[in-house]
């Protein structure tokens, strides 16, 4: 896994569903004082994630068109997000499903829901002990 | 991780909160329309895997977000759903054209979950918003559904499927919210008091056995539960009882007779039975005595040491019950009992024997010169308090009956126009200002002939459901006529009475009755008058009617005030 750099800083989150995004917004960038940056699609991610430089990419696994798994994949392929730590999120959390998510590469997975006012903790907690 | 919770974040997630719910009311209705539309009859088989995967996502989405939201029974029971989904969901839209014996029972397990969604948005309704953060208006959705939408939650539960689909169209026209649920879901089904189930014969004994862990948890007693059934003979119906159905209704199915069934339970057993009672005992410690315990108990009581006073405070007080005592120095309590017997007012009044005597035979002369119950002196405290509940909780069942009508559960004609009287009396008295109305629906002989007097029934009881949900509890409402009904608004003014019955009129206007004949929508009248303006109540009827005629004349549906001309 990467090198630790200290605190984390530059969150990508990907995610279809708005009122999700809205909620993990607040969690993230104010209550967690994170510097994020939300799409809301696989395609959007691959487009402006490279500029955002992300250290840590959080993506759901159940989306329309580009899915998680598939967003991950093409991830790879880019210069810039390759390499870049995946926590996926998903409504599914049957243990195979886990297991096939962590062999795809994904650091952690984090169940939905989600409480907003732990997500950040959640993800200082896995930055620290898994990345 | 002991940071502090930035400023204005709880406000931010409230209101989040509330976009989430709305939009997710909205999504809810959809998945009830997929759910009715699927559940009636014979659907084109690609749409319905269609509908099948956008019910499926919409689950799926549920039991991911609305934990986040707060609302986490919503999502458990989503998820719930959503995984009973899925492998019906996935094999279907996997062979589609194979196997079709296997799908036909595919296709009837979907249905029932997807059935059971429409449960979702009840859940949802039964969520209260936090206080904090909430903003100040609110939400026009939700003050809309509590106006018009009902309170009492009516589960169906293994019944066949034509059964189901009839009684959901029929039951939700007395303003039920309806839900179709199986009978593993039963227990978790959200434990709400205002609910009833309705099942079969069939499935009696499942269901009523999947509703008793609700018992053990807690004193809370279980949703009183209604069956259907196709024998009507002494011993089914003994093993019906046995089997804890609280009612019965054999098949053809009346409905009419079903939905009052379903309120009359429910309002049952969530009004603590409670009452007023008469206490005629020399003693007077043990009268205080009484009075407390049964204070205590929620009961209203009044107390009287002297037999002479006895008619007086039976007329101003209407006690539900009287406790009288046997043995009162030079009186004796079996001859007062005699004496109010003589007055035919008094007849139903239930008398209970207060009494030292233990001798059964003598116990039995006393009763058979007019009383109901002995009591044997000393009584423990919980013995009177339940005593008290059994014959106040009968009295008032009997006396619904003998005051109210039994279509509608309003006051019957005469009752009302004593209440008129009443109420015109108390006017004077404390010089407050009162209003009277009259109401009719309009053009009702017509809807009657066109469409059945079983779619005036319902015509009726919805109009009934709707004056009891809008008006306050103080306020009397009266079955006058067939489609005539009398209200009394107490410490109101004709003003205030037109505003709150035009806005019955309208929403009265915009329900919307299905029936075999298609959609149809009936229109009110009414007059309204000032109790206190005239000499008598009857004057004051005469007013409101003669408002109501004005109304008629001058194009229906909505409110005219008397005017003195």
């Amino acid at each position: 896994m990467g090198e630790q750099r200290g605190q984390l800083q530059r969150i990508l989150y990907v995610e279809d569903d708005a009122d999700i995004r809205a909620v993990a917004e607040l969690a993230l960038a104010t209550v967690g004082g994170f510097s994020l940056k939300s799409c809301s699609s696989g395609q959007e991610a691959l487009l402006e994630g490279p500029d955002f430089a992300p250290e840590l990419i959080l993506l759901d696994v159940m989306m329309p068109g580009m899915d998680g798994p598939s967003t991950f994949h093409a991830m790879q392929a880019d210069p810039v997000l390759k390499g870049v730590p995946v926590v996926f999120m998903t409504a599914k959390v049957q243990t195979e499903e886990v297991a096939s998510y962590r062999e795809l590469g994904a650091v952690e997975v984090i169940p939905k829901p989600f409480d907003p006012m732990t997500l950040a903790d959640q993800i200082c907690e896995i930055w620290k002990s898994k990345v | 991780m002991d940071k502090k919770v930035p400023e204005g974040v709880g406000e931010k997630l409230a209101r989040l909160r509330l976009k989430f719910r709305s939009k997710t009311e909205g999504e809810l209705d959809q998945l009830a329309e997929i759910a009715s539309q699927l559940t009636c009859g014979d659907q084109a088989r690609p749409d319905m895997t269609e509908s099948i995967a956008s019910a499926y996502s919409a689950l799926h989405r549920l039991a991911g977000s609305a934990g986040t939201f707060g609302y986490n029974e919503l999502g458990d029971h989503a998820r719930v759903l959503e995984e009973r989904l899925k492998p019906l969901a996935e094999r279907l839209s996997a062979d589609i054209d194979k196997d079709s014996d296997h799908r036909e029972e595919d296709t009837q397990q979907l249905l029932e979950v997807i059935a059971e969604a429409q449960h979702l948005r009840t859940l949802l309704d039964g969520t209260v918003e936090p206080m904090e953060g909430k903003p100040g208006h609110q939400p026009r959705d939700s003050e809309q559904d509590s106006e018009v939408a009902p309170d009492i939650q009516v589960i169906l539960c293994g019944l066949p499927e034509k059964t189901a689909v009839f009684l959901e169209q029929a039951l939700s026209n007395y303003g039920f919210l309806i839900s179709r649920m199986d009978v593993e879901s039963l227990p978790l089904a959200e434990k709400t008091r205002m609910a009833a189930v309705v099942t079969s014969e069939d499935e009696l004994a499942r269901v009523s056995s999947a509703l008793e862990p609700s018992e053990s948890a807690g004193n809370a007693s279980r949703p009183p539960l209604l069956c259907l059934g196709r024998q009507d003979d002494f011993n089914s119906r003994y093993s019906l009882a046995e089997a804890g159905a609280d009612a019965f209704f054999p098949e053809p199915i009346d409905a009419p007779k079903l939905a009052e069934r379903i309120e009359r339970l429910v309002n049952d057993q969530n009004e603590p039975v409670s009452g007023k009672i008469l206490i005629l005992d020399d003693d007077e410690y043990l009268v205080t005595r009484y009075c407390t315990v049964l204070e205590n108990a929620g009961f209203c009581v009044r107390a009287i040491n002297d037999p002479e006073t006895v008619l007086s405070e039976l007329s101003e007080f209407r006690p539900d019950i009287m406790l009288l005592d046997v043995r009162m120095g030079a009186y004796s309590g079996t001859t007062v009992a005699k004496l109010i017997r003589f007055d035919p007012e008094w007849l139903s009044l239930p008398i209970v024997y207060l009494s030292s005597e233990r001798d059964k035979h003598v116990q039995l002369e006393a009763l058979a010169k007019g009383a109901d119950e002995f009591i044997t002196k000393p009584v423990s405290d919980d013995y009177l308090v339940r005593t008290a509940q059994i014959r106040c909780y009968r009295a008032q069942q009997l006396n619904e009956l003998l005051i109210k009508d039994s279509l509608t559960g309003l006051l019957k004609h005469s009752v009302i126009k004593q209440e008129v009287e009443n109420e015109h009396a108390r006017c004077q008295r404390m010089s407050h200002v009162s209003s009277v109305a009259m109401l009719d629906l309009d053009h009702f002989k017509a809807v009657n002939d066109q469409y059945g007097h079983r779619t005036g029934d319902v015509v009726i009881k919805a109009l009934s459901n709707l004056l009891r949900h809008r008006l306050r509890s103080t306020d009397l409402i009266g079955r006058y006529g067939g489609e005539e009904f009398a209200v009394i608004l107490p410490e109101c003014t004709t003003d205030e009475a037109q505003k709150v019955l035009s806005q019955i009129c309208n929403a009265f206007a915009d329900i919307s009755f299905a029936t075999p004949d298609g959609d149809l929508s009936v229109t009110l009248s009414a007059g309204v008058a000032a109790l206190n303006a005239f000499a008598s109540g009857s004057d004051a009827l005469d007013a409101a009617d003669q408002a109501l005629y004005e109304r008629k004349t001058s194009g229906r549906n909505g409110v005219t005030v008397f005017h003195q001309v």
